[in-house]
């Protein structure tokens, strides 16, 4: 009797104190810290964007009409729906209704058009590279929330690629001045005057935003801590709230602390070696698939980012994406690779010279780790490593062995941007015409399930005929305090979301 | 007179140093391959993009010619010129930063005199015993610690283990001055910490040295007590040549707070350094690796000069 009474009143309590606790301690300022804000350069004007602070900057300010979620794919945002004609050449976006900028104006189809025609000028910044496909004169606004794009080449995979990082639609006739003080969006944060040599920046709630309860925290400040130690120290004591990029060096620091949780993207970039396949010994195919088979993908999973991220295929689609080949890793076979080093003329094995650089978590261990295992096949690798800062000038795209990382992209440009025989990127100088034929295909396929199997086929022949060895997949991991919820880092480096994020 | 002329000869051959310093560092910057107007196009950049982003940055003028319009308008008007990357006057982007540092310097300064002053005098008076040998194995430890380690060890223990330091040094301009010293106490320390560890073996010595002079003897059989022979006679006599080392730390400073000011996130001259050179934003650059060469160059000048002036015979002779 006794013990059912305390019982109950012990749940009164809890219940009580779960009433209570909401009432009492009310969502605060959030603090977010990034690595880089980049100084007196960071920008708030979504197309200039160039590193992390400024994406957290154009995020939380600014937003496309077509979002990319975490598994890559197209979901509505400014525009509710869109369809195409056949051919998947005319494309139409139907805009939400009663979406207000920060200014209280409401924004229509003329914002967009202007937004695509502003970041389609060269001169502006490098979307009009990323958006080759359209030109400023193909995008027309057929009343206030209809927008129609009229391309020359079928596009099946148009509402993905449109979502583009720097396609964030800003209000019409605000040009780079004005958009590099204040906030012209329609995102769920603002920004009133902006500093860049303020070190923190500070985005205040939109109280017109048009989706109801959102953003749910009152503000958030950004602060910019360059060292990962001191990030990881800052977030362990609470002196921020979220800060993102942690790498394996604080992993151990920051597993032990209860306050605190790391959270992985679903996604990663996709950590490669590339070889040129038109020089010697990479243009033997042979070559090529003995330097894949001597990989020990979980081994490099395990060591290089201690757990935190994927296995790859030799080629940048996730294994868990129904774009992928095969679902399951390519199991290392070091007497094979052998085998075909002999066949291909180098039965005492071979020695050459591979560049790494610091530019993406993990790629100069996993250039070690890899002269570890490709000596077991007789290969020695002698790994150079390169300097940082003109490590994409100087080494990539010059050497014919060399680290790469590609960030989490949706399939189509995925596989165009390195693989096609024309590609500008084409860091393995890999020309193959059946493969450019099936991307060819998929782009003038609208049916879901024919075009998954056209990717998959396009990705088998990157895996084993293609010059890039790709083991692994890094995730972006954010550290969260535990008493904040509604965030994590999306799949890609370059979106941030942070409207449910808050903090108690 | 042989001190005037020396003092005036050295001030000249700084001055020409100076210029040589200018010159090298303008050179490098052209060497280094990849330009700002690349390094912000990125993987992106493509000819004619490129030629039209050097063209508004000037980039195209021939080089010799921005190297002197860039020394003429710097030794003329003070003008720096303008950031490429942000497009504001240098000198407007230097000068709060310049500032933050010096801030961050005066606290590490004030932290440094009793770090190298204490385990000194305790290790001269307690000579060849146990609290000498203590201290000495101390010092020779905190010697060979780098000084990024040494502040990612402070880090460690004072931010995540005890929680009484914050991480960030870096804080808003509103903050109050108790706030300023709390958040920068931890990069004050460590660069005093390896500031201090060379003045204090150099003032252990010294000190010993003394204290076995005949005056030091005389002032104790006068019955004077042990602190006031040390502070009243041997103190003033050992810090001469410590002195020079207190002037070359100074020029110490300037390499350290690009360490320091990194890792404890503080928005000082070092943290520019480091920012401009990795945006390869030249005008920056050069401004900034001026300076610090100019304070460098100028710390050296003070100990040269004041070697010159402590001298006995230089200064007997004129």
């Amino acid at each position: 009797m006794f013990a059912s009474r305390s019982r109950t009143l012990l749940a009164a309590g809890t219940l009580l104190a779960l009433f209570a606790t909401p009432a009492l301690a009310a969502d605060r300022c959030v603090k977010f810290a990034v690595p880089e804000r980049g100084g007196e350069s960071s920008s708030i004007d979504p197309a200039v964007a160039f590193n992390q602070g400024d994406f957290f900057n154009v995020g939380a300010l600014y937003e496309p009409i077509v979002w990319i979620d975490n598994n890559l794919e197209a979901k509505p945002l400014l525009a509710e729906s869109w369809e195409s004609n056949p051919e998947a050449t005319v494309w139409t976006f139907h805009l939400k209704h009663g979406v207000k900028f920060h200014d209280g104006t409401e924004m229509t189809s003329k914002d967009v058009v202007w937004t695509y025609q502003r970041i389609l000028d060269p001169t502006t910044g490098v979307a009009a590279k990323e958006l080759a496909f359209v030109k400023p004169g193909d995008v027309s606004a057929l009343d206030d929330y209809t927008v129609q794009f009229h391309i020359g080449a079928p596009l099946a995979e148009f509402p993905l690629l449109i979502g583009n990082k720097f396609a964030y639609i800003s209000k019409a006739g605000v040009g780079a001045d004005e958009l590099a003080k204040k906030s012209y969006g329609t995102g769920a944060f603002k920004v009133e005057n902006f500093n860049p040599s303020e070190p923190v920046v500070h985005f205040a709630a939109f109280k017109d935003y048009w989706e109801a309860g959102y953003p749910k925290a009152p503000c958030i400040d950004l602060v910019s801590i360059s060292e990962i130690v001191a990030r990881a120290a800052a977030i362990a004591t609470g002196e921020v709230d979220v800060a993102t990029n942690m790498d394996p060096s604080v992993f151990a620091m920051l597993k032990s602390n209860p306050d605190v949780k790391l959270i992985p993207a679903a996604r990663g970039t996709v950590l490669m070696l590339a070889m040129f396949t038109d020089t010697a010994p990479f243009n033997d195919v042979r070559v090529r698939q003995a330097m894949k088979l001597v990989v020990d993908r979980q081994a490099i999973l395990d060591t290089v980012l201690l757990g935190y991220g994927f296995i790859a295929n030799d080629n940048p689609i996730a294994l868990s994406s129904a774009d992928a080949f095969r679902s399951d890793p390519i199991p290392r076979d070091v007497a094979k690779a052998k085998q075909l080093l002999a066949e291909a003329g180098y039965p005492n094995g071979l020695t050459i010279d591979l560049y790494a650089g610091d530019v993406a978590t993990g790629l100069i261990s996993l250039a070690q780790a890899y002269q570890q295992m490709a000596a077991e096949a007789g290969i020695t690798v002698n790994v150079n490593i390169a300097p940082t800062e003109t490590y994409w000038d100087d080494v990539w795209l010059k050497r014919s062995f060399a680290a790469t990382a590609w960030g989490a992209r949706p399939t189509a440009s995925a596989l165009s941007i390195a693989y096609r025989s024309d590609a500008k990127y084409n860091e393995t100088h890999w020309k193959n015409p059946e493969f450019d034929a099936l991307l060819d295909k998929a782009n003038s396929t609208l049916d879901p399930e024919e075009r998954r199997k056209l990717y998959q086929e396009a990705n088998k022949l990157i895996a084993e005929d293609g010059g890039a060895i790709g083991p692994v997949f890094a995730t972006l991991i954010a550290a969260v305090r535990t008493n904040c919820d509604g965030f994590a880092p999306h799949s890609d480096w370059n979106r941030v979301d942070v409207k449910s994020l808050h903090c108690q | 007179m042989i001190a005037m002329r020396l003092i005036t000869g050295r001030l000249f051959f700084s001055l020409f140093t100076l210029v040589l310093v200018s010159a090298l560092i303008f050179i490098a910057i052209e060497i280094v391959p990849g330009d700002v107007a690349s390094r912000i196009l990125g993987r992106d950049a493509t000819p004619a993009l490129l030629a039209s982003v050097r063209e508004r940055m000037h980039l195209d003028v021939p080089p010799v010619e921005r190297y002197f319009n860039w020394l003429g308008n710097i030794a003329f008007h003070a003008d720096f010129g303008r950031a490429l990357t942000s497009d504001q006057p240098v000198g407007q982007i230097i000068a709060p930063k310049v500032l933050n540092t010096l801030k961050l310097a005066a606290v590490a300064f004030l932290l440094y005199l009793p770090l190298a002053l204490i385990p000194a005098a305790l290790q001269a008076l307690h000579r060849e015993r146990p609290l000498d040998h203590g201290l000495s194995v101390i010092n020779l430890v905190l010697l060979s610690i780098p000084d990024f380690l040494l502040g990612t060890i402070l880090m460690i223990l004072f931010v995540v283990n005890w929680q009484w330091f914050p991480a960030i040094a870096g804080l808003r301009d509103t903050a109050s001055l108790g706030q300023f010293l709390w958040a920068v106490t931890l990069p004050a320390l460590t660069l005093a910490i390896t500031m201090a560890v060379y003045a204090s073996r150099m003032l252990r010595d010294n000190l010993i040295e003394v204290l076995d002079a005949e005056y030091i003897r005389m002032a104790e059989l006068k019955g004077l007590s042990r602190l006031a022979v040390l502070l009243r006679h041997a103190l003033p006599n050992s810090l001469i040549p410590t002195l020079n080392v207190t002037a070359l730390n100074l020029a110490y400073i300037i390499g350290g707070v690009v360490i320091v000011e990194r890792l404890f996130t503080y928005p000082g001259f070092g943290s520019l350094m480091i920012d401009s050179l990795q945006l390869q934003d030249a005008p920056l650059v050069e401004a900034t690796v001026l300076i610090s060469a100019a304070i460098y160059i100028g710390a050296n000048l003070l100990a040269d000069i004041g070697a010159i002036l402590l001298n006995p015979r230089l200064r007997r002779a004129s």
